[in-house]
C-alpha cells in the first residue's frame, strides 16, 4: 500500500476542522464531522490491516528533521481506536449538541483533535511527535474553554507545564541517544543521572496526559462544566490512549524499564495511589459525571501499575486495560450524557427509576459498569486479571514482599469501584423516581434516546462483551500480542482463565438461578406497598443511594484524608498556585524595593530638572556667558597640548 | 546633472516671486506647495541617479572647476539631507495653508520660508567654505525673521536673543573660515581637506574649535543651546517644526559631520568631545523637558535631548553608531515636525500652549490626538516605530565600542523621554474633556493630511527600516566612513 495513506488521517480531519469553523450551518457541520471521522476510521482500519508503513517528507532539512510518520502494530492499533472514538463521539454529538451553544467551535475542535491525535500516534520523529502533542494541549484548552475560562486555564497550566517537562525530557533523550527518530533509539538502560531525569520528565508528560494523580486536577472540575461528549472523548478515551501509548513507548522502546528498580516502583506507587485515592473520592460523589470523572482517574492507576511492573504480562495488561477503559468509560459518559439529555440533570439525588423508561441506556451502562468493576466475564475483568498476574510475576522476580501492597491496592480499588457503581446504578436507574424525574415524566420528556445517540453506546457495550468473552481470539490476538512482542503465549500464564467456558457457566448459573427464583416466587412471593409505620410514603423517604458510603467519610482516619482531598491537597495545580503565590510575594518585595529606587531616581530627576530650569533665567547675558565658557573649556581641552 | 542647482534656485526664485504676490493668498499657497513638492520629488529622483554615478557627483558652478571655482557636491550624505529637508518642507508648507490663515501677510511668510529652504539646500550641497557661510547666513537671517513673525513682545525678545547668539556663532565661523584660508590658501572644502591632511598645529586646532562652537550653537548643543527654548516655541508652529525638525540639523549637525568627518578627519579626542557634549545635551535636555508646562517649550527641550542622541551616535563612530545617528536624524525630522504640527493644531483650536489648561482633546480632535500619540511613541523609542530602531542602532554601536556607561545613560534618557511624552499625552489628549473645549473642532483638512502623512512616515520608516537603510542611509554612512578620502574623491571626480 502507498505509504502516503498515513497522511490522510491527519489531513482530512484538519481540513474538516477548518471547514467546520467557517460554515455556520449546523447540519452541514454534523455531516462533515460524521463523514470525515467515518472515512478516517475506515482508513485507519486499512492501515491497521496493512503491514508496517512509513512515510517521510523533507521538512526542516537544515536541522536534519524530516516529517516522518510510521505505522506499525502498536501505533496503528491506537490509531484505529482513536478514530473509532472520534467517529462514535461525533455521531453521538449530532443529537446531543443540537441545542448547545458554540457548536461551531465544538466540531472544529473535535476534528482538529482527531487530526493531531493521529499525528501524535503516527509520528516517527520526536519533533513531529512534540509538535502534535503540543497542539493537543492547546486544543484541550479550547475544549475546556467551552466550560469556563478558569477551568481552561487550569487545564492549560497542568498540561502546558507537563508538556514542558516532556520537551525537556525529549531533549535529554536526544542527547543520550543521538537521534530524533524514534525507531532508531536503542532502548537505553536507566542508570545515568541524565537518563533518570529524562525518563522521569517524559513520564511526567505522559502521566499528565493520561490524568494520573497528581496531574488530575482539571478532570473532575471539567466533568460538570464541559459538554458530556467532550468528557467521553478526551479524559475518558483519547487522553488515556495517547498518554498510556506514550508511556508504553517510553518503557518499551526508549528505555529498558527493569522490574523492581526504583523507577519501576515509583510508577507502581503512582499507579496504586491513583487507584485508591481517586476511587475513594468517587465513592462520595453525588454527581453522575463527577463520579465517572474520578473513575477516569482511578482507572489510569491500573494502567500505570501494569506498565510499571516492567514484566511483559503486566505491560500487556496495562495496554489492554487502557483499551478496555477507553471503551467502557466513554460508554459510561455517553450513558450519563443520555440521561442528562433527557432529564436535564446528572445529580444522582434527583434521578431514579430510569431503567423502565430508558432500557437501552440502562443495559449499556450496566454492562459498562460491570466491566469497569471487573466483573467476569466482561473485558475489565480480563485486563485486571492480566495485571494482577503481572504484579505477582514481577513480585516473584524480586522476592520481596512489596508486590502484595500493589496487589491489595488494585483489588481494593476494584472492590470500591464496584461499590460506587452499585450506588450509581441504583440511584440513577433502579430506585424510585425522584420529583424531578416525575415532573419530566409528566411532560413526556423521559423516553429512550434517539438511535444516533444509542448506537455509539451499543457499539461500545458490545465491545465490552466481545473483548471480555473472546479476549484471546479478538483483542489479544489482534492488538495486544503484536504490540508487546515479549509477551509469552497465554498457555503459560500463571492463572489460566477461559472466558468462553466461564461465560457459559455463568449464563448457565443465571438460568438455573432464574428458574429457581421463578419457581420460588410462584409459591412464596407477595408484593405490597412499602409500609413505614403508617407514615405517608413521600418522595423524601426514597432511598436514592447517594449516601451509601457517607459513613466512609466519617471514619476517624479517612475523614482527614477526604477533607484534604476536597481542599485539593493532592492537586498539583493548587500546589503550584501556592508556590506561585509565594514567589509572587517575594517578587513583590523585590518590586517594592525597585520601586523605592525608581522613586528616588525620579525625585533626583525632577530636582535636577528644577535646578536646570532655574539656571535658564531668560537673561541673554547669562546665556552668552555660558557660550563663552563653553568656548573656553573646549579651547583648553584642545589646545593645551600645544601650550609648550 | 543640471537639476542640482535647482535645489537652491527654485526656492530662491520662489521667494522673490512671493514677495510680489502681496495679498494673493491662494496663488502663494499654490506656488509654495508646487515648489516644495517639486523639490521633494527631485530629491527622491536623485537616489537612482546617484547610484549610477558611484555615489558622488560634482557640479561646478558656471563651469569654473574646483579648487578655484565654486562647486556643488552631491554625495550620499548630501542626498540624505536633501531628502529629509525637502520632504519635511513640503508637509510643512501644506500645513501652512491652513495654519497661516491666522496671520496677515501670508505671502511674506512664504517668502521667508522659501529663503530659509534655499539656504538649507545650499548649505547641504555646497562644497565651498565661504559659500557655506553665505547659505548659512541666508537660512539664519530668514529664521530670525520667521521667529519674530508674530511681532508680539515675546516673539521679538526671542528673535532678538536668537539673533545675537546666532550672529556671534556666525562670526566665529567666518573667523574660522578666514583662518583656514590663511593657512591653506583655498576655500574649497575638498582642497582644504587635501592640504591639511596629516598636519597638526595650533591654528588648525583653533579653527576646529571655532567651527565646533559656531556650528554647535546652530545645532543647539548644550551649553550653546540657550537661544532654542525661546526661539522655537515663539515661531509659528510650521516654522517651529522647520526649525526643530530640519534647520538645526542642516545648519548644525550636517555641517559638523561634513567638516569634522570629511575635512579635518575624526580623532579620538574629537570623538570623545562629541560624545560628551551629546551625553550632556541628551540628559540636560530631557531633565529640562520634563518640567515644562508649555507644550512647544517641552518639544523644544526635547529637540536638544534628541540632538544629543545624534551626537552620541556620531561620536561613537562605528557602523552602527553612524547609521543610528543618521537614522535618528531622519526620524527626529519626521516625528518632531509632526509633534510641532500637533502643538500648532492644538494652539489653532484652543488658542493655548499651556498643558494644564488642556485635557481630553482626543475626543474633539481625533486626528491630532492619534497622530501625536504616534509621534510620542516614536520619539520615546517604542517598537515598532522608527525611533525605536534608530535608538537601538545607537545602542548597538555604543555596546560594540564598549561605552557601557553611556549606553546605560542612553537607555535611561529614553525612559525619561517616554515620561515627558506621557505627560504630554496625559495632560493634553487623554483624560476628561474640559467644558470650555467641548465646542472646538478638529483643524482644517489640509493640516490633518500633513499630520497624518507624517504619522504614516513614522510608522512606515519603523516597519520598512531595512530597505530604507539600504537605499539612503548606507550611502550616507559610506561618506562618513571614507573620512578625509573625500578630498580625493571630489577633486579626482
Amino acid at each position: 500500500m502507498n505509504s502516503s495513506i498515513l497522511l490522510y488521517p491527519i489531513i482530512l480531519p484538519l481540513i474538516g476542522g477548518i471547514i467546520c469553523f467557517l460554515i455556520p450551518t449546523r447540519k452541514v457541520k454534523e455531516a462533515i464531522s460524521i463523514g470525515i471521522t467515518l472515512v478516517v476510521f475506515i482508513l485507519a482500519l486499512l492501515i491497521f490491516l496493512s503491514k508496517e508503513l512509513s512515510f517521510t517528507h523533507t521538512w526542516l532539512s537544515f536541522l536534519g528533521i524530516d516529517f516522518s510518520l510510521r505505522s506499525y502494530s502498536f501505533s496503528s492499533f491506537i490509531l484505529l481506536f482513536v478514530n473509532l472514538f472520534s467517529f462514535l463521539i461525533s455521531l453521538y454529538s449530532a443529537r446531543f449538541m443540537a441545542d448547545k451553544f458554540r457548536t461551531r467551535e465544538y466540531y472544529s475542535y473535535l476534528l482538529l483533535t482527531a487530526s493531531c491525535a493521529a499525528g501524535a500516534v503516527l509520528a516517527a520523529n520526536i519533533v513531529v511527535f512534540l509538535l502534535f502533542w503540543g497542539i493537543l494541549g492547546v486544543l484541550l484548552y479550547a475544549f475546556l474553554s467551552l466550560g469556563s475560562s478558569r477551568l481552561a486555564t487550569k487545564g492549560l497550566f497542568i498540561i502546558g507545564s507537563s508538556d514542558f517537562a516532556l520537551i525537556l525530557g525529549a531533549l535529554f533523550l536526544y542527547k543520550l541517544s543521538g537521534t530524533l527518530i524514534m525507531g532508531e533509539i536503542e532502548p537505553l538502560s536507566i542508570t545515568s543521572g541524565l537518563a533518570i531525569s529524562s525518563f522521569i520528565l517524559l513520564m511526567i508528560g505522559s502521566l499528565a496526559k493520561a490524568g494520573a494523580i497528581p496531574f488530575h486536577g482539571w478532570i473532575p472540575e471539567a466533568a460538570d462544566q464541559v459538554p458530556t461528549p467532550v468528557m467521553a472523548y478526551l479524559p475518558a478515551s483519547l487522553d488515556k490512549l495517547l498518554g498510556i501509548y506514550f508511556l508504553a513507548r517510553i518503557c518499551l522502546d526508549f528505555f529498558k524499564l527493569v522490574p523492581n528498580t526504583s523507577l519501576s516502583l515509583l510508577l507502581m506507587f503512582i499507579g496504586s495511589l491513583t487507584i485508591v485515592v481517586a476511587v475513594m473520592m468517587a465513592l462520595v460523589q453525588h454527581d453522575l459525571k463527577k463520579l465517572l470523572s474520578y473513575h477516569a482517574i482511578s482507572q489510569v492507576g491500573y494502567m500505570v501499575l501494569g506498565i510499571g511492573t516492567g514484566v511483559p504480562l503486566g505491560i500487556a495488561g496495562g495496554i489492554f486495560h487502557m483499551v478496555n477503559n477507553a471503551i467502557y468509560k466513554s460508554c459510561l459518559f455517553l450513558g450519563g450524557g443520555s440521561v442528562e439529555h433527557r432529564v436535564g440533570t446528572t445529580d444522582i439525588d434527583r434521578l431514579g427509576g430510569l431503567a423502565k423508561f430508558m432500557p437501552f441506556t440502562f443495559v449499556t451502562v450496566l454492562i459498562a459498569a460491570f466491566s469497569i468493576s471487573g466483573v467476569p466475564p466482561f473485558n475489565g475483568f480480563f485486563s485486571k486479571w492480566m495485571l494482577y498476574q503481572g504484579v505477582i510475576e514481577g513480585g516473584k522476580l524480586s522476592g520481596g514482599g512489596m508486590w502484595i501492597i500493589w496487589l491489595v491496592a488494585a483489588m481494593f480499588g476494584s472492590a470500591l469501584t464496584l461499590a460506587s457503581f452499585m450506588k450509581l446504578i441504583h440511584g440513577t436507574f433502579l430506585s424510585e423516581e425522584s420529583d424531578e424525574v416525575k415532573r419530566e415524566l409528566s411532560e413526556g420528556k423521559v423516553t429512550e434516546s434517539s438511535l444516533s445517540m444509542l448506537f455509539p453506546m451499543i457499539v461500545l457495550a458490545g465491545l465490552c462483551v466481545v473483548f471480555g468473552i473472546f479476549a484471546y481470539e479478538v483483542p489479544l490476538k489482534l492488538f495486544i500480542m503484536p504490540s508487546v512482542p515479549a509477551l509469552s503465549s497465554p498457555g503459560v500464564w500463571i492463572g489460566w482463565w477461559q472466558p468462553e467456558l466461564a461465560t457459559l457457566l455463568i449464563i448457565l448459573g443465571i438460568i438455573v438461578g432464574l428458574i429457581i427464583y421463578s419457581i420460588g416466587r410462584i409459591k412464596l412471593g407477595r408484593e405490597s406497598e412499602t409500609y413505614i409505620g403508617g407514615e405517608v410514603n413521600s418522595s423524601q423517604m426514597r432511598a436514592s443511594g447517594v449516601d451509601f458510603y457517607d459513613t466512609l467519610r466519617d471514619f476517624a482516619g479517612l475523614k482527614r484524608l477526604y477533607k484534604a482531598a476536597e481542599r485539593g491537597t493532592l492537586d498539583i495545580y493548587k500546589g503550584m498556585l501556592s508556590f506561585a503565590q509565594g514567589t509572587g510575594y517575594f517578587l513583590w518585595a523585590l518590586d517594592r524595593l525597585a520601586d523605592l529606587l525608581w522613586r528616588g531616581l525620579s525625585w533626583v530627576v525632577l530636582l535636577a530638572g528644577r535646578g536646570a530650569s532655574l539656571a535658564h533665567t531668560g537673561n541673554l547675558h547669562t546665556y552668552l556667558a555660558w557660550y563663552l565658557l563653553g568656548l573656553v573649556i573646549l579651547l583648553l581641552v584642545f589646545l593645551v597640548g600645544f601650550g609648550g | 546633472m543640471n537639476i542640482i542647482p535647482l535645489f537652491v534656485a527654485v526656492p530662491l526664485g520662489a521667494a522673490f516671486i512671493l514677495v510680489l504676490m502681496g495679498k494673493r493668498e491662494i496663488a502663494s499657497d499654490v506656488i509654495v506647495n508646487l515648489a516644495t513638492l517639486c523639490l521633494a520629488i527631485l530629491s527622491l529622483v536623485l537616489i537612482p541617479f546617484l547610484k549610477n554615478n558611484n555615489g558622488v557627483f560634482v557640479y561646478a558652478m558656471g563651469m569654473w572647476f574646483p579648487p578655484k571655482g565654486i562647486n556643488l557636491v552631491l554625495d550620499g550624505l548630501s542626498l540624505f539631507m536633501l531628502i529629509v529637508v525637502n520632504t519635511v518642507a513640503f508637509f510643512i508648507s501644506l500645513y501652512s495653508i491652513g495654519y497661516m490663515k491666522r496671520f496677515t501677510a501670508k505671502s511674506r511668510f512664504y517668502s521667508l520660508f522659501m529663503l530659509m529652504l534655499a539656504g538649507m539646500n545650499g548649505v547641504v550641497l555646497t562644497g565651498d567654505f565661504f559659500n557655506l557661510f553665505v547659505f548659512l547666513e541666508i537660512a539664519s537671517i530668514a529664521s530670525y525673521a520667521l521667529v519674530a513673525f508674530g511681532v508680539e513682545a515675546e516673539e521679538l525678545e526671542a528673535a532678538f536673543k536668537y539673533m545675537v547668539m546666532s550672529s556671534i556663532a556666525s562670526v566665529l565661523i567666518l573667523f574660522s573660515v578666514g583662518l583656514l584660508y590663511g593657512l591653506t590658501g583655498s576655500l574649497n572644502m575638498a582642497d582644504v581637506a587635501g592640504i591639511i591632511q596629516g598636519e597638526n598645529n595650533l591654528l588648525l586646532s583653533f579653527s576646529l574649535i571655532l567651527f565646533l562652537v559656531g556650528f554647535g550653537l546652530k545645532a543647539a548643543i548644550i551649553p550653546f543651546h540657550a537661544w532654542l527654548p525661546d526661539a522655537h516655541p515663539s515661531a509659528p508652529a510650521p516654522i517651529s517644526a522647520m526649525l526643530s525638525g530640519v534647520l538645526i540639523k542642516a545648519l548644525g549637525v550636517y555641517t559638523i559631520i561634513r567638516i569634522f568627518f570629511n575635512v579635518y578627519g575624526m580623532t579620538t579626542q574629537l570623538s570623545w568631545t562629541l560624545m560628551i557634549l551629546g551625553v550632556i545635551s541628551m540628559i540636560s535636555g530631557g531633565l529640562l523637558a520634563i518640567r515644562q508646562e508649555d507644550f512647544k517649550r517641552l518639544l523644544a527641550y526635547s529637540s536638544i535631548s534628541q540632538i544629543g542622541y545624534i551626537l552620541v551616535g556620531l561620536g561613537c563612530g562605528n557602523y552602527w553608531g553612524l547609521i543610528g545617528a543618521l537614522f535618528h536624524l531622519l526620524n527626529h525630522a519626521t516625528f518632531k515636525s509632526l509633534l510641532f504640527l500637533n502643538s500648532g493644531a492644538v494652539e489653532y483650536s484652543t488658542g493655548t500652549r499651556k498643558l494644564e489648561e488642556m485635557g481630553g482633546l482626543s475626543k474633539v480632535m481625533p486626528v491630532t490626538g492619534a497622530t501625536s500619540t504616534i509621534g510620542s511613541l516614536s520619539i520615546s523609542g517604542i517598537p515598532p516605530f522608527n525611533g525605536f530602531w534608530s535608538k537601538l542602532f545607537i545602542i548597538f554601536g555604543l555596546v560594540q565600542a564598549g561605552h557601557f556607561i553611556i549606553t546605560a545613560l542612553t537607555v535611561l534618557v529614553s525612559v525619561l523621554t517616554l515620561a515627558y511624552y506621557l505627560k504630554v499625552q496625559r495632560f493634553a489628549f487623554f483624560g476628561r474633556l474640559r467644558e470650555k473645549w467641548a465646542q472646538i473642532k478638529e483643524v482644517p483638512k489640509v493640516m490633518c493630511v500633513s499630520m497624518i502623512v507624517l504619522a504614516i512616515i513614522c510608522i512606515g520608516t519603523g516597519i520598512l527600516f531595512y530597505p530604507l537603510m539600504k537605499t539612503i542611509l548606507e550611502p550616507a554612512v559610506a561618506v562618513l566612513q571614507e573620512g578625509t578620502k573625500y578630498s580625493i574623491l571630489i577633486l579626482g571626480g
